[in-house]
């Protein structure tokens, strides 16, 4: 019998994204989510007396690596240590090796080096436990070295690979590293893949178990859902793993029907509905409100019943803040002049750039722009159009 | 297209028609009111949906429940046959449309839109659409260059759509862009975030020092710590060398001793010296004691020889003569005493015969109680009548003054007497004056009733009189007034004479009442008055009538009281006289017994008894007397033959012999021989004690000088000197031998073994402290050392727990990402604007490239047909229009007419119309767009139009009927309500 916990990609302290300006309150809540959620995950392995606790890589965000962060952990894994309970650590691409730690965690914490290496413990029922990995030493050049985990020949114990990597069929567009199909993982023979790097759970295999943990907290609108960790427990034969969610605040997307799209209504309909969720607890959301009707919203209406509900959330404990807030409208007329044009111009990428470089080409603000490769044309058109309609209707 | 017929099933004003439009230029001619704006409006909504609540437009439903709605039927050049479009009120605002084939095949929305090729109403309009507005304006828009655009909007895109959405997006832009701008969103974000960043920078550097920090703290434990050690040993050094320091005298000490105790060890008796000196002392003593003894013996020897040992048998003698002494002065003492007695009774005996007034003594006299009894009887009885006698005679005084006082108070009451006829007026006058009262109470009752009852009375004939008086008057007015006014006389004069005997009937009837009750009582009263006067007149009647009757009472009783005194005092006189006799014999008696006494009889008869008794007392006294003088004659004798006895032994011993001074002299002989006894007695013993004691000291000295030359051999001495020297040098010896054994235990107690004592003592003690110093100044260098780094420790500590607990660079990285993508955010959308408003422009600028010129050539034959002539030509070069005049010149769009402004204006509209041919082919709609046009001007417009009408249907909405179009080109619209 072992019992353990697998979580990756604490992303300690990471910076947050939103489309909106926050509430000092939301914000300071955002920033001390990461910490709670992983003090709730250390609460829970303390509670549950878990063998060791795993961490496959990305535990700081290399966005925000502070001290704060460092210290923080250093404290939780003293009270892991108080408790008898090892920790074993992976470092990721966004908290490579070679960054380094400013601290110094306590001795039940093993690092793995940018080798493979394996740490052999004893749980506390007398099972063998065998727990193979490597960090990252840099993050922008890689080796792929999952040829290196040794293939589990003997017949005694639990063996564990940990990695942080990417699996060949998600469909996560940048960062691939170390990617790495179920054949190669299953072929190591293990009894337990403790995987990190993508932050969206998911269980790759039953058998062996191959799992993503996910991310910890979600910090913004595209990790949705809830956020945890898991709790694995079994023997050489079976292995079972249970997600146990301990994020602060859930991001989420949701949608609403209304009867009506008149400002006062509108704002009372998506208020009720705020209250509804709302007992769950912190959420921060993508608000998606339907409408077949007669009646359209304009951009004065629109924003000011955004503005409203969102000032409804000022200093609210339970907060439940509308990140974005989407209007279909299944009778909305068509631009039929913009409709011409969509057709005329859209293949010409010329004009794209053009009105892409009005800002890409002033160096004051392009240094806080995405790539500009990542700006997807129809989406930005898609927004265009909707910010004019909106302006058009005011 | 063209629209073949309408029909209307309801539509604001229109109910239930249909206009069938048979060429390809009608003119739709109706009175204002009359349905005209109904009917394009009803065309826009059939061909793109019902006006939207929210559009500004009516929706023109029929107010009276008709159906909403209609068809049109159109032609489509590339349709065989004609289409029927039928809209009706559906779930939809825009309505449910219903499109139907000429083969009867129906269609959907969309392929009717896709036929319009997506053509909204509102740019159908812009494009298709001519009214008074759009003409007018072209004179609004003044400026050259507005004007350009108008003209250019009006020949490229007929619709100003498109500069709507830009100026909107522009504006849009404008808040959130500006390249060096300061206000916009995204410029004011910039601002913040480069703030952040600094400060990022700032903290990222300050954390950047945690790292040497945590090193430098290492480095400084590691330090303290090694020093500490360093420290800590040399401590221990300085501790061994401290204690070294301390017990180096000791050391030496030890090395000495152990030196000198090692030559041969001395011998000594035990306690030999404090022997020596215990039987020293012992000695002198003894010699001392010895002749002092001696010397008394021989004081106590002489004193024994002084003293004489006296007589054993003289001191016998003297004990018994001491022993009689008490026994003779007793005899001696009774004696005097018992003579005192004898005088004393004679004395009394002398006195007493005095008393009685006996001049001898009549020892024969009968003293005996029969006597006594006797005479004692004699005096009770006489006293017995003694005091009755003295009651008598008081009660006699008594009677006689009572008796006096009486006849007094008699004669004057007698004097007060008064008469029984004036007592017997008076109680007359008594009832009288009873009977007056209770009249006079009962007269003034009936008086009060009387007066309320007249009131009463009076009361109700004053009414009554009014009564009758107004009657009257009034009989008598209207008599009057018959007499003067109707001239009837005889009415009047009864009418007069009724009023006026009523008057005197009044009067007549107004008697007078009597008071005759009243004055009956007052005679009464006044007669009882009168009869109480001559009673108390004829008497003198000023006296109480009670007291009168108790006088007489009190007299009757006064006489009776003095008739029985009277007979009382006889009585008692009568009793006095008896008693008298019996006392003169009792008298008799007394005097015979005082003779048989020998007493006088002048002797008072109550002194009798005593007398007797002091006769007894007499005769007893003179018998005591005669036995005392015997007992005195005793005594003297006893005393002669003790002196006789006595008198010659003691002259024996030198004692002269008198009576009293004897035993004095006897006592003190013996007390003197006795104390020579005693005192030869004692010196005899303490001699004999002397000698004994000097005979213990002999020995003892013996002993001791024996012991001495004992102590004496064992060391070997020849006299106390030597002995003595012995004595120091065993003591010195056994001091050493003790101090080395205590220092030797000492020093292995504290660890000093031999070979380091040996070492110790060969160097001296400030070899010792110098080294001690050297190292306690080590120490201190050290301890220096320690705290400096502790303190620098302490501050390095202090400032990693600063850098641990600042959580700022984490906020600000936090602020710093979501400005940043606040910053996107906003750049995202400021550049879908852009993106969009880049297309636009280009659309722009594409249909100004390609449509203007074909645009601008179509105009000018359309110019040059309106204007008949007088301009030749429509220029497009720059984007500026120019007009070529037929004389050659060219002027710019502002420099023309009004009316030719209007003209190009027209033109341009038409031309973009026939140039958009291909994409949108719909009816032209004309409403009274013309007014203001001369006659001849509209002809030719209007034949311009009919001209093209085989192209686009035109539609000419107009309220003043064109007498140039046929009427088969006409419809007529009629006001519904007159139609009606």
């Amino acid at each position: 019998m072992v019992k353990f916990i697998h979580a990756a990609d604490l992303h300690l302290d990471s910076p947050f994204k939103s489309r909106s300006e926050l509430p000092p309150h939301i914000v300071d809540s955002l920033m001390e989510s990461t910490y709670k959620a992983t003090k709730r995950m250390i609460d829970y392995a303390i509670k549950e007396e878990v063998d060791f606790v795993i961490l496959a890589g990305d535990v700081f965000d290399q966005k925000n690596r502070t001290l704060k962060s460092e210290i923080f952990l250093k404290e939780q894994f003293k009270r892991l240590e108080k408790n008898g309970i090892f920790t074993y650590m992976i470092h990721g691409n966004h908290d490579p090796l070679d960054h380094g730690i400013q601290t110094s965690w306590p001795s039940t914490v093993h690092v793995f080096k940018d080798n493979i290496e394996t740490y052999q413990l004893m749980s506390k029922n007398k099972e063998q436990v065998f727990l193979h990995g490597f960090s990252y030493l840099h993050d922008e050049t890689y080796e792929n070295k999952l040829d290196q985990y040794p293939v589990n020949t003997r017949n005694d114990g639990i063996h564990i690979g940990i990695l942080h990597g990417t699996y060949s069929k998600s469909n996560t567009k940048s960062a691939r590293y170390t990617e790495f199909t179920l054949e190669e993982l299953r072929s190591k023979l293990y009894h337990y893949w403790a995987l990190g790097h993508i932050h969206q759970r998911q269980e790759l295999s039953d058998i062996p178990l191959i799992n993503y943990s996910g991310n910890i907290q979600g910090r913004h609108m595209n990790e949705s859902g809830e956020k945890g960790f898991y709790l694995v427990e079994g023997d050489h034969v079976n292995l079972y793993s249970k997600f146990v969610s301990v994020e602060e605040i859930l991001f989420e997307n949701y949608e609403l029907e209304v009867k009506s799209l008149r400002r006062d209504e509108l704002y009372q309909a998506i208020s009720e509905y705020k209250n509804t969720i709302r007992k769950e607890g912190k959420r921060m959301i993508e608000l998606t409100v339907y409408y077949d009707g007669d009646d359209d919203i304009g951009g004065n209406d629109y924003y000011e019943v955004l503005s409203l509900l969102q000032e409804d959330e000022r200093d609210v404990e339970d907060f439940v803040w509308i990140d974005r807030l989407h209007i279909e409208h299944e009778n909305e007329e068509r631009n039929a002049l913009l409709t011409d044009i969509k057709t005329t111009f859209r293949g010409d990428d010329k004009l794209f750039r053009e009105a892409l470089n009005t800002l890409y080409m002033d160096p004051k603000v392009n240094r806080y722009l995405p790539p500009i490769q990542d700006i997807d044309k129809d989406e930005l058109l898609e927004l265009g159009e909707e910010r004019l309609k909106l302006l058009m209707r005011k | 297209m063209k629209i073949k017929s309408l029909d209307i099933y309801g539509y604001g004003k229109i109910i239930d028609q249909s206009f069938k439009i048979e060429h390809d230029f009608v003119q739709i001619y109706g009175e204002n009111e009359a349905g005209k704006s109904t009917m394009m409006s009803f065309i826009h909504s059939v061909l793109f949906g019902f006006p939207r609540r929210n559009e500004g437009e009516p929706r023109r439903e029929p107010r009276l429940g008709n159906a909403y709605g209609g068809r049109l039927t159109v032609e489509f050049d590339d349709e065989t046959g004609p289409v029927t479009i039928e809209r009706i009120k559906g779930n939809k605002s825009a309505g449910d449309v219903r499109i139907t084939m000429a083969d009867g095949t129906s269609r959907s929305e969309d392929w009717l839109k896709r036929k319009l090729n997506y053509i909204d109403k509102e740019m159908y309009r812009s494009i298709f659409s001519f009214d008074v507005l759009g003409l007018q304006d072209i004179n609004k828009n003044l400026t050259e260059k507005d004007l350009q655009d108008y003209l250019l909007r009006a020949g490229a895109l007929g619709s100003n759509k498109y500069e709507d959405m830009l100026s909107a997006i522009n504006k849009e832009l404008e808040e959130l862009y500006k390249r060096n701008g300061t206000k916009p969103k995204i410029n004011e974000k910039l601002d913040s975030i480069s703030d952040i960043n600094e400060k990022i920078a700032e903290l990222e550097e300050y954390e950047e020092t945690y790292k040497s920090l945590v090193h430098e703290e290492h480095k400084i434990i590691e330090s303290i710590e090694r020093k500490k050690q360093a420290s800590q040993t040399i401590k221990e050094q300085l501790k061994l060398k401290m204690k070294e320091i301390m017990y180096h005298p000791e050391i030496k000490e030890w090395y000495r001793l152990a030196n000198k105790i090692d030559v041969e060890p001395v011998m000594f008796p035990e306690k030999g010296i404090e022997r020596y000196e215990a039987i020293k002392n012992h000695l002198t003593t003894g010699e001392k004691d010895k002749l002092l003894r001696q010397e008394k013996l021989e004081a106590l020897i002489r004193e024994e020889n002084r003293i004489e040992l006296p007589n054993e048998e003289d001191i016998k003698y003297l004990e018994r003569i001491v022993k009689e002494e008490p026994n003779v002065k007793h005899d001696i003492l009774q004696l005097e005493r018992l003579r005192n007695e004898v005088r004393e009774t004679e004395e009394k005996i002398h006195q007493s015969m005095l008393d009685i007034g006996w001049q001898e003594e009549h020892l024969n006299v009968d003293d005996s109680n029969i006597v006594r009894e006797n005479v004692q009887s004699l005096l009770s009885r006489h006293d017995e009548i003694e005091m009755e006698s003295e009651f008598y005679n008081n009660e006699i005084a008594h009677l006689k003054q009572e008796k006096n006082e009486t006849e007094e108070k008699l004669s004057n009451l007698e004097e007060k007497q008064i008469s029984d006829d004036r007592i017997r007026a008076k109680l007359e006058v008594q009832d009288l004056e009873h009977e007056l009262r209770e009249k006079d109470r009962v007269y003034q009752l009936i008086e009060e009733r009387y007066l309320e009852e007249k009131r009463n009375r009076e009361k109700r004939n004053k009414t009554q009189a009014t009564a009758i008086i107004s009657i009257s008057v009034v009989l008598m007015l209207v008599g009057l007034s018959f007499i003067l006014i109707s001239q009837e006389f005889i009415y009047g004069g009864i009418f007069i004479l009724v009023g006026a005997l009523s008057l005197l009937l009044l009067k007549l009837n107004k008697k007078e009442d009597d008071d005759s009750l009243k004055d009956d009582y007052e005679n009464e009263l006044e007669k009882i008055k009168r009869e109480i006067n001559d009673k108390k007149e004829a008497y003198d009647l000023n006296f109480d009538y009670y007291d009168a009757r108790d006088l007489i009472n009190e007299i009757d009783h006064l006489t009776n009281k003095k008739i029985s005194d009277s007979m009382k005092l006889e009585s008692l006189e009568e009793k006095r006289s008896i008693l008298d006799s019996t006392n003169d014999q009792l008298k008799r008696d007394l005097h015979r017994v005082k003779e048989k006494l020998y007493v006088s009889d002048e002797l008072d008869d109550g002194q009798i008894v005593d007398t007797i008794y002091t006769i007894r007392n007499i005769k007893q006294m003179r018998r005591a007397v005669d036995e005392l003088k015997s007992r005195i004659e005793t005594l003297e004798q006893n005393i002669e033959t003790f002196s006789n006895s006595v008198r010659s032994e003691v002259s024996k011993l030198g004692i002269e012999f008198h009576i009293n001074s004897i035993f004095f002299e006897a006592n003190r002989l013996l007390e003197k021989l006795k104390k020579d006894e005693a005192t030869y007695q004692n010196l005899r013993e303490q001699i004999n004690l002397f000698e004994s004691e000097i005979d213990v000291i002999d020995n003892r000295n013996y002993v001791a000088e024996k012991e001495m030359q004992d102590l004496f051999s064992y060391v070997d001495a020849e006299d106390e000197d030597e002995f003595y020297y012995y004595g120091r040098m065993f003591n010195e010896f056994k001091a050493n031998e003790a101090r080395f054994k205590e220092l030797d235990n000492k020093l292995s107690l504290e660890n000093f073994d031999v070979e380091s004592r040996q070492r110790l003592s060969e160097f001296n003690t400030a070899d010792l402290r110098n080294e001690e110093s050297s190292m306690n100044a080590a120490i201190d260098n050290y301890q220096s050392q320690i705290d400096e780094e502790t303190n620098t420790l302490a501050k390095v500590q202090q400032e990693i727990r600063h850098l641990e607990q600042n959580g700022k660079l984490s906020v600000y990285r936090h602020e710093f990402e979501l400005e940043k993508n606040n910053i996107e955010s906003h750049a995202i959308d400021y550049m879908s604007l852009m993106y969009i408003k880049t297309l636009i422009e280009a659309h722009i600028k594409a249909i100004k490239d390609q449509r203007l010129p074909v645009v601008v050539e179509e105009a000018r034959k359309i110019f040059e047909y309106i204007t008949k002539g007088r301009y030749i030509d429509v220029m497009y070069e720059n984007n500026i229009i120019k007009v070529k005049h037929s004389n050659g010149q060219i002027f710019d769009p502002s420099e023309i007419s009004q009316s030719t402004k209007e003209l190009l204006y027209i033109s341009l509209r038409i031309s973009l119309i026939k140039a958009l041919r291909n994409y949108y082919n719909l009816p032209i709609i004309i409403d009274d767009a013309f007014v203001h046009f001369d006659e001849s001007r509209t002809r030719t417009i209007l034949e311009y139009f009919k001209k093209q009408s085989k192209e686009h249907e035109v539609l000419f909405f107009t309220c003043n009927l064109e007498k140039s179009i046929p009427a088969t080109n006409t419809i007529v619209l009629k006001d519904s309500r007159n139609r009606r």
